[in-house]
């Protein structure tokens, strides 16, 4: 009876997939506000970034916005997503481009190809900073953008496939991952004089190191991910006077601000990847099961909005199907979710 | 050493044991019933002379044109080209040169466009009836077999030389230029072949970003290949042969990659050597027939890449593989009935630079034995196969075995032929889904696929005419499928056992042949419907979805008319639409192509002593922009000119 019932299904869902998809309908959107831009990564040689615009107004989402503004493609795999004033910059690593977008309408200002002596630069993450832009790079630079002219502005060099970033008290420090380099990663953190442009400092902290964010008290918590076998992941401390290490042996995949003194921490317990808060101040997971994750597929990143108050989740489902945006509130409880674009990867919250 | 003489012992033993309570009719019509079926197998035969019609590039785009195949196409000349069988993947299939076994130990599956086409003289599908040949072990437990002969590897009828020189100029700069030679002598023959081809390959394109369209080049397209093979066998005695074949391979060429918006810097390429030996010893009795082989190959692969981002500023990955198997294949002949087995022993190592595979180790086993019997217009085949496996690297051993059952009904009729065959097939892990360094998983386990085949063939003469239909259904079932799928993150994959997929395809081929007084007049047709779908969890948004890059529809259309000293032939080939990841969505879908081709070939001349003939081919003449796999797009509109000289 079983193979019966699937023969049925099988020629039934034949005669379905026969038939072609449609073209979903233009997006027409009129204001970019009270909206949430989505970038959408896309998979590696296939060309398929792409935006997603969740308009809170309506609760309806528009995928393939930036290909539907302004007539051409985002291009392969798009890493970062940043709002600066009233420009949006996104980091496109494959196609070596900053797209610079107009915050209100999402039509391209510039585009800046990312270049140098026939080698692509790979862009990887964007920080901000006195009018300025800082982009990580893969060929082992930070790139200096000028955000009025969209000239590069100064290379720095700093390690192995620069990762991410984060900026305190006028020094940049950057993960050098090294990924490109496996197994012999990089294991340090260039810190670069805001200043000056130039780097200080290199501080060891472990085999390849990712995601950086600095607490309410000045330390430096970077995510560091080791060979993703034998060397397991582990979240390091960097005391920003004394540039000492301190490691935390959590199965971290990533940190996240939440409020003053926390950061939200995916990490895996297990083979379960669960979603906790991280208290900085005592340095303990204060809470282990923040967010449910049974009903998550694959957490890609979690960003917490302040200006609604909203915890996301970017479901990837699997990194290969279109993905989700989910919404929680701080008390981790499900709100809505939205259904985008492939591999959701940053998100910026329009008021 | 000991599990090989028990698996010989057992199939072997086992089998020949049933035999005397075997009680079987005599019929005296069996070679006439096994010449009809050669001739209406001919829908799944590719000649010589079809071969130099088409000039295709490589294999690969030679395969096309046989019903049941789906092409997997990366680009122009060189580029990857993987063909698979009625849904299943391409490392189901076993492709056979002479009746040797090709093999690609890193990646599992052939690369077609690195088969130079000028060395081959026919090609076939795999049917009970073109069996027996005393294959190697592998083919018989194969999902589906490819024969390609060279033509090369046999005593010619007559004695005597025969010398074919091939000299061709087309697009992209592209010349190339052969020669065959074999002498033939009464218990002996010797053959050489070789071949040269260098190409500029780039080419033109219509590059589309949204509403925007422009043409752009392709570029880091340039192929160079080189190819000499040597080859001789002698008849020891009526009953005794043997025959062995040493041959060489160079390619350097450039990896265009696949096109990425805004970035054009890619600067791949990769050299391939390879050195084979093939040597086997037949015996022919009247009922008796055993052959004994031995194939051997190395292979050194060198991958380049000037702009990678990692600490040197480049890449370079080598790769040396060895592979080496031993076995003997046989069949004995009864009045009604026929009993084959085989075994066979297979090393395997790979040793890498700059890549991180541990340098493994493998060691398989392979055997079978299959029993068929006539009764009346039937035949039944009954055959068990079986797989040892030890494989081995620095960070330990894993093992294997499995057992693989397939079971064949056929029926003859005056001019048709039915037949249903269940069987279950295996395949092993690639050393590169095993050991390829952050991604390999030394843990897997082979794929398993149950198949089930059902086809009915048609031959129909009326006067002048002669028509061949076949109708093929197929379904299978693959479970622990091999895929790829990211894990930790983006950059993060891993090769797992996870994905479970059902198919079904309907095949329909006809090739029809008209001859009038000084005309002749072929019609090749094929249409292949194919669903393959995963069914690896319904709670996935691909669940019921069509896997990624199997196309529903693919046909071809071909029309040939030889009329004294022209031949002209136009080709169409089709492949529908399909989705470039299992997620069947629009954004997925790949739209679907169509290209002809014309070729006119006239022939100078054509005596007992010398044939001559000059043949213009025009590839794409529609100029269809098209890509089989996203981002590799093909060539537009192409050229190519051939001059053939053969002399007896």
């Amino acid at each position: 009876m079983g193979s019966i019932k699937l023969s049925i299904i099988f020629v039934l869902t034949l005669v379905l997939i026969s038939c072609k998809k449609d073209k979903p309908e233009p997006v027409t959107i009129n204001e970019f506000n009270n909206g949430i831009v989505v970038l959408c990564e896309g998979l590696f040689q296939q060309n398929n970034s792409s935006i997603s615009y969740i308009d809170k107004k309506n609760e309806s989402v528009s995928n393939g916005v930036f290909n539907a503004i302004n007539d051409r493609y985002l291009g392969d795999t798009g890493n970062d997503l940043l709002r600066y004033g009233n420009k949006i910059f996104v980091a496109v690593n494959a196609s070596s481009t900053i797209e610079i977008l107009d915050a209100n309408s999402l039509e391209v200002v510039s585009q800046v190809v990312m270049e140098t002596g026939g080698v692509a630069k790979q862009p990887r993450f964007l920080e901000p900073h006195n009018g300025k832009v800082y982009i990580s790079c893969f060929d082992g630079f930070v790139d200096v953008l000028d955000t009025i002219t969209g000239s590069v502005l100064k290379r720095i060099p700093v390690g192995l496939n620069p990762d991410g970033m984060v900026q305190s008290n006028n020094r940049l420090y950057v993960s050098n991952s090294g990924g490109l380099n496996f197994p012999t990663m990089d294991s340090t953190v260039s810190v670069i004089d805001l200043n000056t442009d130039t780097e200080l400092t290199k501080i060891t902290v472990g085999l390849n190191p990712g995601d950086i964010e600095v607490s309410s008290n000045g330390n430096i918590y970077v995510v560091v991910r080791g060979d993703y076998g034998v060397v397991p992941s582990k979240l390091v401390k960097i005391d920003p006077i004394t540039l000492q290490t301190t490691d935390h042996m959590i199965d971290v995949l990533e940190i996240n601000p939440f409020g003053t003194d926390e950061f939200l921490m995916t990490y895996e317990n297990g083979n379960v990847v669960s979603i906790g808060v991280f208290n900085t101040m005592s340095e303990q997971l204060t809470n282990s099961d923040l967010i449910n994750t049974a009903n998550i597929n694959t957490v890609y990143e979690t960003i917490f909005s302040e200006h609604d108050q909203l915890i996301y989740v970017l479901d990837a489902m699997g990194y290969t199907n279109t993905g989700y945006v989910r919404a929680y509130d701080v008390s981790g409880n499900f709100v809505k979710d939205y259904h985008v674009g492939l591999n959701p990867t940053d998100i910026v919250v329009l008021p | 050493m000991r599990s090989f003489l028990f698996l010989a012992l057992v199939l072997s033993g086992s089998v020949w044991g049933q035999l005397d309570s075997v009680r079987l009719m005599s019929i005296p019509s069996v070679e006439i019933v096994r010449a009809i079926r050669k001739e209406i197998t001919q829908t799944r035969v590719i000649e010589k002379d079809v071969i130099e019609t088409l000039a295709p590039a490589d294999v690969g785009e030679l395969l096309q044109k046989l019903p049941g195949t789906t092409i997997r196409s990366y680009g122009a000349i060189g580029a990857l080209k993987t063909v698979s069988f009625n849904g299943m993947g391409a490392q189901h299939s076993a492709i056979l040169i002479d009746g040797f076994l090709t093999q690609n130990l890193l990646a599992g599956q052939i690369n077609l466009s690195q088969i130079q086409v000028e060395g081959i003289g026919n090609v076939s599908l795999d049917d009970d009836e073109l069996k027996n040949r005393l294959l190697p072990v592998k083919s018989r437990l194969s999902g589906t077999t490819l024969l390609l002969g060279s033509g090369l590897l046999y005593k010619s009828r007559e004695k005597g030389a025969d010398l074919d020189i091939n000299l061709g100029m087309g697009s992209f700069d592209t010349y190339d230029g052969g020669l065959r030679f074999k002498q033939s002598l009464d218990r002996s023959f010797i053959s050489a072949f070789g071949y040269y081809r260098k190409s500029n390959g780039d080419f033109f394109y219509s590059k589309d970003n949204g509403v925007y369209s422009s043409i752009e080049r392709r570029n880091n397209n340039r192929f160079e290949e080189r190819v000499a093979s040597i080859a001789s066998g002698i008849d020891f005695s009526k009953t005794w042969s043997g025959r062995l074949r040493f041959a060489g391979k160079k390619i350097d060429q450039e990896l265009p990659g696949a096109i990425i918006l805004y970035n054009d810097y890619q600067d791949e390429r990769m050299t391939t050597g390879e050195l084979s030996a093939d040597i086997d010893i037949a015996y022919n009795g009247n009922s008796n027939h055993v052959r004994s082989y031995y194939s051997g190959v190395l292979r050194e692969t060198v991958y380049l890449d000037s702009t990678y981002l990692n600490q040197n500023g480049f890449l370079r990955n080598l790769y040396r593989e060895q592979g080496h198997t031993i076995g003997y294949s046989s069949f004995h002949v009864f009045d009604q009935a026929k009993l084959e087995t085989g075994a066979s022993l297979g090393i395997e190592t790979l040793f890498t630079e700059g890549v991180h595979l541990n340098d493994p180790l493998r060691a398989t086993i392979a055997g079978f034995s299959r029993f068929e019997h006539n009764i009346g217009n039937w035949d039944v085949y009954y055959q068990l196969g079986v797989y040892i496996v030890s494989q081995h690297q620095l960070e330990g051993q894993r093992n294997y075995r499995r057992l693989m059952p397939r079971l064949k009904f056929l029926y003859s009729g005056a001019r048709w032929l039915n037949s249903f065959e269940l069987s279950n097939t295996y395949r092993l892990p690639s050393f590169n889904e095993l050991y390829f360094g952050g991604i390999g998983n030394p843990n897997l386990i082979p794929e398993n696929a149950y198949q089930f085949k059902y086809s009915l063939t048609k031959t129909i003469h009326k006067g002048k005419l002669r028509s061949v239909f076949d109708l093929w259904m197929n379904s299978s079932y693959v479970d622990n499928k091999i895929v790829a799928v990211p894990t930790k993150n983006m950059f993060v994959w891993s090769i797992q056992n996870i994905q479970k997929t059902l198919s079904g395809s309907f095949v329909f081929a006809n090739k029809t042949t008209i001859s009038l007084k000084d005309v002749a007049l072929n019609t090749t047709i094929n249409y292949q419907l194919q669903s393959v779908l995963d069914i690896s969890d319904p709670e996935s948004p691909t669940y019921l979805h069509q896997i990624a890059y199997v196309p529903i529809h693919t046909g071809s259309v071909d029309i040939g008319v030889k009329a004294q000293r022209v031949q002209m032939n136009v080709s169409n080939y089709f492949v529908g639409f399909r989705y470039v990841l299992n997620e069947n969505i629009y954004e997925n879908l790949e739209d679907g192509y169509f290209t002809t081709d014309i070729s006119l070939k006239y022939t100078l001349l054509d005596d007992q002593k010398h044939r001559l003939s000059v043949q213009g081919l025009v590839k794409n003449v529609l100029n269809v922009q098209y890509a089989f796999i996203r981002g590799f797009v093909m060539p537009g509109r192409n050229y190519l000119i051939k001059l053939r000289y053969g002399l007896n």
